[in-house]
């Protein structure tokens, strides 16, 4: 057993390793060659001539919380949140802004889209030389009933179908770049169903991710659960907001928040002693 | 968890705001005469049916004015009350109810936000990613018994979240205000 003890004689402090079984053992200073007798303290033994010695084994790891500066990080990575939240909550309130604006954009850019139309009656026979006008550029359906139109300009669009000679039918369509939109109407005698193309799901699907992201947010100004603030982060990316924005500042959020990660507390990264 | 010994207002205003609407889901379909509403598919962010939620009466007609603009409504994936389609499809109708619930359930008990809520997420947003996404995709076409079962977790994981948001904004406000006594404290 390794013990570290002090010569009576010249004070020099020194570290020697006894017989773990011995009560008592004779030590020699190395720098005085003074001979005395130690003894274990913890035997309630008072030993006053006698030195005391302490146990001295490997060197003890003390957990010391670094002190690092707190940065503005896990707050600007709040703010983002929040703002995340806002565009979430507006694009669910507003989804035909938040359908729009992008596609908008996109067409003025010179991006447009095509759109098929699939016409059948009730007993899935496909009806030919259907007329479909959409932005005034009119067509028919083939034998299958079906009538391609490429370079349609982005966004809603309304349709008119000349279902016979007397009945016409108009719908709104969207049209997306790069897939196809593809729309299908059933026809018969007295009415029409029609099953349009759909790209997103409803809106309020937008409300949960928002409402996550604000949780993440209070995470990151609380400095407290980095798994919550983490999670909240990236769930906030499928909240889109307008033109994407709530995507990319819940990336930078995320982003600044792993980066950040040593300032919150009572995670399982954080500065739990 | 514990039980909550006084209900935050805010909480009790935000359920009681959920829970007018959960209801009008199912007054407003009971309400209207007998299939007087019978296919209302649409896209979402449009308003395709004005002239048929024109014809309705107020205020039956609030919440199919939301729905028209806020969900798809197609009608194979709604349920029928009273012969007339729902104002939102099953699946927004779970969450709308999951997120009353889980309000609900935050005015009366009281979680504290920690890492274990991660766990409530998960419980919440995968069955409904699966579900959705694979249907999105065309993997698959889900039924109304699993959209109202994804919905409702996803709802209620939702309130849960606005309980603890709250929660979280009040108990700052406390806090503040407390410190605030301490600073002003005669010595």
């Amino acid at each position: 057993m390794k013990g570290r003890t002090t010569c009576p004689k010249c004070n020099h402090v020194f570290i020697l390793d006894t017989p773990k079984d011995r009560e008592q053992y004779k030590a020699i200073c190395p720098k005085c060659n003074c001979n005395f007798a130690i003894k274990k303290t913890s035997d309630g033994i008072k030993a006053e001539e006698e030195c005391a010695w302490e146990e001295h084994g490997e060197p003890r790891k003390t957990i010391l919380s670094s002190i690092k500066p707190r940065t503005d990080k896990p707050m600007i990575a709040a703010v983002l949140l929040i703002f995340v939240f806002i565009l979430g909550i507006s694009s669910a309130a507003f989804p035909e802004i938040f359908i729009g604006s992008p596609l908008d954009v996109l067409s003025n850019a010179g991006v447009s889209g095509t759109v098929e139309f699939m016409i059948i009656d009730q007993s899935n026979n496909s009806l030919e030389n259907v007329s479909i006008t959409i932005n005034e550029i009119t067509g028919k359906t083939n034998d299958k009933g079906v009538y391609l139109i490429r370079n349609i300009s982005l966004g809603i669009n309304e349709a008119e179908i000349q279902i016979t000679e007397n009945k016409t039918m108009k719908v709104e369509i969207l049209v997306t770049p790069f897939i196809k939109s593809y729309n299908e109407i059933i026809v018969d005698e007295d009415n029409y169903k029609f099953i349009p193309y759909e790209t997103i799901g409803c809106s309020i699907i937008l409300f949960i991710f928002s409402v996550i992201a604000l949780l993440g947010a209070v995470a990151s100004l609380k400095r407290q659960h980095i798994d919550v603030a983490i999670a909240s982060a990236l769930l906030g990316i499928f909240s889109f907001g307008f033109f994407m924005l709530g995507s990319i500042l819940s990336i930078i959020s995320f982003l600044l928040i792993l980066r950040s990660k040593e300032e919150f507390e009572n995670g399982k990264k954080g500065k739990s002693f | 968890m514990e039980k909550r010994e006084k209900v935050s207002k805010l909480l009790l205003v935000f359920f009681a705001l959920f829970f007018i609407i959960s209801a009008l889901h199912f007054l407003s379909p009971l309400s209207l005469p007998i299939n007087s509403v019978k296919d209302l598919s649409g896209l979402t962010g449009i308003s395709d049916n004005e002239v048929q939620i024109e014809e309705m009466t107020f205020p039956w007609n609030i919440l199919y004015i939301i729905g028209d603009r806020l969900c798809h409504q197609k009608a194979e994936r709604s349920f029928f009350l009273n012969g007339n389609q729902m104002p939102f499809c099953s699946r927004c109708t779970a969450i709308w109810i999951g997120i009353t619930i889980g309000l609900g359930f935050m005015s009366l008990y009281k979680i504290p936000l920690n890492e274990k809520f991660l766990i409530l997420i998960i419980l919440g947003m995968v069955p409904i990613g699966i579900d959705g996404g694979g249907q999105l995709l065309g993997f698959w076409e889900s039924t109304n018994v699993t959209r109202v079962i994804t919905g409702s977790l996803v709802g209620i994981v939702c309130g849960i979240a606005i309980g603890l948001i709250i929660d979280e904004v009040m108990d700052h406000k406390i806090q503040k205000n407390s410190s605030g006594n301490h600073y002003i404290r005669k010595k």
